[in-house]
């Protein structure tokens, strides 16, 4: 996929998910003018900039759209939900050909079938279903002429251009002209005329016309009168174009261009009358005076028959064999023929009676009053060049103001840099106007030749574009920032002259504000990869102080080592967190999906349900939020499926008729915890605990045993499902296991409380970062394993004697309080300890239940490792959250515990 | 690179995008009597042809694809002729 394109999807997805958003809150709240103008501009947006990429079926979707918003906007239609509705699916299939384009797995005539049908309904909405979209609606067609072959209807005059036009073409031309005119009902003449600034839009006007549907062919004439100086980036062109296609076909081609173009129809005979006198020439010649017989008296097989004859002995680039092929061609159509010959011997002569303007005339008209480039150099930025700054500036007011087409961003991004010799890539229209300022006021204090330029010549000498925009990216703080060069050196020209760099300082207060720059997620990843290895590397230092005193008998050495290890230790720690905040995006990120969701999946249901966000500002490690959509997308089928009642059914408990969701994200330390919670029906604890059993989930001594809590933890169990029936939203008994395996798997863990006909509530408590984690490592079997330091809570040793028994479960007791133990050697598969040992190596860690006791071989020293998710044959595995690389390259385990001990 | 300036040719090569405009102008500009071989071209931004026209450049070699250049002939034509009958 190209770049371009890429931007193009980024950007629109953008843009789209903002007016699906709109939308949402249009349907909730009724009608706004401020939403309508929102969608429309998002929608207008990705229709302009989707006709560079001549994606048809795309822009016609988004047109139909656009189109359906401007009448709303107009207030020419109401807003109703079925509208929204269809613009809402719309949005969606036109996500789908991203999803498509991206995958590169589109197929453009496939396309076609969806876009005619989804815009067709859209425009079923308008008023003007069936008007033409184009200039076609408003300007009468003055030359049309409705007979197909053109014999009809009286003969009225050509347009003056397209006249010249026709009579300039050569004569083979004009014959192929000539019955192409026989063969369709006539042809579509179009004078385009493409706006100034066309391609600040992203249109390419010749290749628009190249693109008609029927193109015969078209002609490039330079405007007759160009206003200023002539810019390169400016269209100076008019094109005239003929085709043969149909006018649905045309205008539709057409609708993106209005008040671009103006259009005729022209009948057979139009053009018959500019070919009649060459005709008739033809039809003198000598070799086709037997053709001219067989056109009066014969039938279409004797005319074919020496149409061929003349064909064979004729040169291919005369007129006569062109005359006779396209004659050939018309016998395969009796009733072309007939009209044809009708046309033909009807009225010989009524061409030559025409007074058709000489073409000449008329080019050297126009092409006299053409205005000629006249650059004019300067020692700063040229004439044309700071014109082309000013239309560039017009456009960005334009474009900052919502009016512009933001497609064309990256085209002024592109002819600033250029200008101004400067590497700008992706600014934003602000910085843009800035840039522009900035280069207008130094080209100002270059021209004028002010008190600035006699005291401090130095300060011109570096005005240099390059010098000054990364002087101006450097020099932030500037004492002089609101002073323009000029006033800031005459104000103090003392302190300018010995200083001619201070010129940098004086820039503009606007430069200051902060830059925004978008970088694709791979870069990041990559050097959040590298801080990765960089980490791992880092580790290895210890190692080799030790190695270095052991065996290497240095202890300076060693001390060296461990000096620079704290340095490289604080410097990886400091790159790592700048790397993690260039991560860091706003919860609203994932949370704007979701009203849509509810409001569909409430439709659904037939249920009424609000969804209120809380906390979308709260920022997140960009991967995180990723990995948290799907597990929040499940519960919030959960609460609106199984959770919220039925409207009857709510009003029948006393509650609100209306169900409401809440979804709340909250910073808590280094955490985020992210809060889903619904005033819907709750979950039976005695329900979920038959049901267990049912399943198979928990025995018939557990189902007495566990207490609601415990019951209520059991629909995370894997296969566990409450829906008596399974719909297509959820009750598959996946949704739940799944959700908390994925917040596990993030580093987080997942909570829940519920209440029978108040609620339920789930509480997914996350690492607000993917950060380096700080590991205990430990010894069992003579294998290294860590564990998270956040749930490690003190380490002891105790003498086997001081393990007490009850029943059958070992306990310890540490300042009075009973801990449970559980021998880690057993719960990984190893053989349990059969030697008597001195001391017992016990690892207290909390498990979220309460502290718990593992016993361990041996206690190791904490490192700071990145934590990667098990993967291939080992993903499965829900004992270890992940794996690490150690500085001498061996592989950590790092354990999940309280998925250790429950799988006992 | 889609336009490769020679001394008095300038190759036009492939797709030639609006970007290039700017900089095929101010090398035109610099000796009108520079040629442009458009034997590779496959597409050109309006742009460009806007400039062809403008300067009324003299072809060496045409592109190789079947396309009816006609039109470009002509419009490039039709300065040659301002300029002989404006000077």
């Amino acid at each position: 996929m190209s770049e371009l394109l890429d931007t193009f999807i980024g950007e629109s997805r953008e843009n789209l998910e903002s007016a699906s958003q709109e939308l949402i809150t249009l349907q909730t709240n009724g009608y706004d003018a401020k939403a309508v103008d929102t969608i429309f501009r998002d929608i207008h947006t990705i229709k302009g900039s989707s006709d560079l990429f001549d994606i048809k079926p795309l822009t016609r979707l988004a047109h139909a759209s656009e189109d359906l918003l401007d009448c709303l906007r107009a207030s020419e239609i109401p807003f109703s939900d079925e509208l929204g509705d269809v613009l809402l699916e719309s949005f969606d299939q036109i996500s789908t050909f991203f999803d498509e384009l991206e995958a590169g797995t589109h197929q453009l005539s496939q396309w076609e079938g969806v876009s005619a049908e989804l815009a067709g309904r859209l425009r079923n909405f308008m008023n003007t279903t069936d008007a033409p979209s184009g200039n076609e609606a408003t300007q009468p067609v003055e030359n049309a002429v409705e007979a197909p072959a053109g014999i009809a209807a009286p003969v009225a005059a050509l347009p003056e251009t397209a006249a010249n036009w026709l009579s300039s073409m050569s004569d083979t031309a004009r014959l192929t002209l000539f019955f192409k005119s026989q063969e369709s009902t006539g042809l579509h003449y179009f004078h385009y005329t493409p706006d100034a600034d066309c391609f600040f839009r992203g249109e390419d006007p010749f290749n628009v016309s190249l693109a008609t549907p029927g193109f015969i062919t078209h002609t490039i004439t330079r405007k007759s009168h160009v206003e200023g100086p002539e810019d390169v980036f400016l269209c100076h062109l008019d094109i005239l174009l003929l085709s043969s296609a149909d006018w649905d076909s045309l205008s539709s081609h057409f609708a993106y261009y209005e008040g671009q173009y103006e259009h005729t129809q022209i009948s057979a005979e139009q053009v018959y009358q500019q070919c009649a006198p060459l005709i008739s020439q033809i039809l003198n010649e000598e070799e086709v005076e037997t053709l001219a017989q067989a056109l009066e008296n014969e039938g279409p097989e004797q005319i074919a028959r020496i149409c061929n004859f003349v064909c064979a002995s004729t040169n291919p680039d005369s007129a006569v064999w062109q005359f006779c092929a396209g004659i050939e061609r018309l016998t395969e159509n009796p009733a072309m023929l007939s009209a044809f010959c009708q046309c033909l011997f009807a009225t010989p002569d009524t061409a030559q009676t025409e007074e058709t303007p000489v073409a000449d005339d008329v080019s050297e008209e126009s092409i006299a009053e053409a205005a000629p480039t006249q650059p004019a150099e300067s020692e700063g930025l040229s004439e044309n060049a700071l014109a082309m700054l000013k239309q560039q500036e017009t456009v960005l007011i334009r474009l900052i103001d919502g009016r512009g087409n933001q497609g064309a961003l990256a085209s002024i991004n592109l002819i600033v840099s250029r200008i101004l010799n400067l590497d700008i890539v992706d600014r934003t229209p602000e910085d843009l106007l800035r840039v522009i300022a900035s280069e207008g006021e130094q080209n100002d204090s270059q021209e004028a030749p002010d008190a600035t330029d006699i005291q401090a010549p130095a300060v011109a000498d570096t005005e240099a574009p390059v010098a000054s925009e990364q002087a101006a990216a450097i020099n932030d703080d500037s004492a002089n920032a609101n002073k323009p060069v000029a006033e800031a050196t005459q104000a103090e020209p003392a302190e300018a002259k010995p200083e001619p760099v201070s010129e940098t300082s004086a820039k503009p207060a606007e430069r200051q504000v902060p830059r925004t720059l978008k970088v694709n997620q791979e870069k990041i990843d990559y050097l959040m990869d590298l801080v990765g290895e960089l980490t791992v590397a880092k580790n290895s230092l210890p190692y080799l102080a030790r190695q270095a005193e052991e065996d290497g008998g240095s202890r300076k050495l060693s001390k060296q080592i461990k000096s620079h290890f704290t340095i490289v230790n604080r410097l990886t720690e400091e790159l790592q967190s700048a790397v993690l905040q260039i991560r860091m995006v706003p919860v609203s990120h994932v949370f704007q999906r979701y009203p849509r969701l509810v409001r569909d999946l409430a439709r659904k249901l037939n249920k009424k349900i609000e969804l209120e966000m809380q906390g979308e500002d709260t920022e997140f490690d960009k991967n995180l939020i990723e990995s948290l959509s799907e597990p929040l997308i499940h519960l919030l089928r959960n609460s609106i499926d199984h959770g919220i009642e039925a409207p009857a059914d709510r009003l029948a408990a006393g509650k609100n008729e209306s169900g409401c969701i809440q979804l709340i994200a909250t910073p808590q330390d280094d955490n985020v915890v992210i809060e889903i919670r619904d005033d819907g029906k709750g979950i039976d604890p005695a329900k979920i605990k038959m049901l267990a059993y049912q399943k198979g989930v928990i025995t018939e001594s557990q189902l007495e045993s566990i207490n609601d809590e415990e019951a209520l933890q059991l629909i995370f169990a894997p296969g566990f499902s409450t829906s008596e029936q399974v719909s297509d939203l959820s009750g598959r008994g996946v949704g739940m296991d799944a959700v908390k395996t994925m917040v596990t798997q993030a580093g987080g863990h997942i909570e829940m409380q519920s209440e029978v006909g108040k609620g339920t509530q789930f509480r997914l408590v996350l690492p607000q970062t993917m950060s380096v984690n700080r590991v205990m490592m430990f010894e069992v079997n003579e294998q290294m394993f860590g564990v998270s330091m956040d749930s490690v809570v003190e380490t002891v040793k105790v003498r086997p004697d001081e393990i007490q028994q009850i029943k059958n479960h070992q306990v310890l007791v540490i300042r009075d309080k009973l801990v449970p133990l559980h021998d880690l050697r057993e719960y990984l598969g190893f053989e349990l300890q059969t030697q008597n040992v001195e001391e017992q190596s016990i690892l207290v860690v909390n498990t979220g239940n309460g502290d718990m006791g593992l016993v361990i071989d041996k206690f190791h020293e904490g490192i700071d490792v990145i934590q990667k998710p098990l993967e291939g044959v080992m993903a499965g595995y829900s004992h270890f959250s992940g794996t690490a690389l150690l500085g001498d390259g061996r592989v950590l385990l790092i354990v999940n515990v309280p998925e250790l001990l429950s799988c006992r | 690179m889609p336009i490769t300036y020679k001394q008095k040719v300038a190759v036009l090569d492939g797709n030639c995008e609006v970007d290039l405009a700017e900089e095929l102008d101010a090398w035109l500009a610099e000796n009108p009597k520079r040629q442009l071989n458009l034997k590779s071209l496959t597409h050109a931004h309006t742009a460009i042809y806007q400039v062809m026209i403008k300067h009324g450049i003299s072809v060496s070699v045409w592109p190789a694809d079947d396309q009816d250049w006609h039109w470009l002939k002509v419009a490039i034509d039709s300065k040659l002729y301002d300029e002989e009958t404006n000077p």
